[in-house]
């Protein structure tokens, strides 16, 4: 975490051209690959359970709010774009105008958790628990995990923000970590969001 | 030459794009197969435009793009064929 706080030049972009390097650290890149990893697991056994009882999943996909599930892809995606315009204020060396989109996208992210955490309620108390069908447990297993991506990138959006209005020097290799993760949270959600929300 | 789209025009593209898909594609009135590949088609599209623009991948080393973007592919168009029944 500490040497992720750190803001080092090493392996930052130069100009519009191909760079030698992947965004960020590139370690980091082994922990989205294990990541992706996981969540396909997940998506291919769901889906694979979806076509033993199609009947049953697509009745309890119809308990699902898909209007709050729209909402909640737009304001994740408007969250991205801010961090995305914090990384190039931050490049520009315009610190303070990359706290602001960094805090801009933190809200967009705690919008994202209170939403969930309302449609976790909505639906506790509507009945549908992992003990009435299996749809549930996927629903839950797919988006607790997703939301704890989501909690454990605000916390961490957070620390950048705080550490930036610290010691505003340095490069941005750091952050850009931070920014490779919060962008995959957000296209983990745009593959969630169709597979249980909208598809029939 | 490589194009650099301005974030603001990404964050819109993204935006239409799931609006299209959430009100529009998966309304009943759609066949259901026809929704499914639209859905997903449009899911990988944005899952591949947020890696290139949003994390830049659009930059990376080629072998790394193949990886990642390969995935954005691949996993929607498994989805859709498990799904199809």
């Amino acid at each position: 975490m500490s040497a992720l706080m750190e803001r080092s030049d090493q392996g930052a972009p130069a100009g519009k051209g191909s760079r030698r390097t992947m965004p960020g650290m590139d370690g980091f890149w082994v922990f989205v690959a294990g990541d992706l990893a996981m969540f396909t697991l997940m998506f291919v056994t769901f889906a694979l359970a979806r076509a033993d009882d199609p009947a049953g999943f697509e009745a309890a996909r119809l308990t699902l709010d898909a209007d709050r599930g729209g909402i909640n892809t737009l304001v994740l995606l408007t969250s991205s774009a801010c961090i995305a315009s914090a990384l190039t204020a931050l490049r520009r060396d315009a610190v303070g105008q990359a706290r602001r989109w960094i805090l801009a996208g933190v809200g967009g992210g705690a919008v994202f958790v209170v939403l969930k955490s309302l449609e976790y309620a909505a639906g506790f108390d509507a009945g549908h628990a992992p003990d009435t069908h299996e749809f549930y447990v996927y629903y839950l297993t797919l988006t607790g995990v997703h939301l704890g991506h989501v909690v454990a990138g605000c916390v961490l959006l957070l620390g950048f923000w705080v550490r930036l209005g610290r010691r505003p020097e340095g490069g941005v290799v750091g952050f850009e970590t931070a920014a490779v993760f919060w962008h995959l949270v957000d296209f983990l959600w745009l593959l969630i969001f169709p597979l249980l929300y909208l598809a029939r | 030459m490589l194009t650099e789209r301005p974030t603001w025009m990404t964050w819109g593209l993204l935006a239409a794009a799931s609006i299209v898909t959430t009100w529009i594609l998966s309304a009943d009135s759609v066949d259901r197969r026809w929704a499914l590949v639209a859905i997903f088609v449009v899911a990988a599209w944005k899952v591949r435009l947020v890696m290139t623009d949003f994390i830049e991948l659009r930059r990376a080393p080629l072998l790394g793009r193949l990886a990642f973007e390969g995935w954005a592919v691949l996993v929607p168009l498994t989805l859709v064929v498990l799904l199809w029944q």
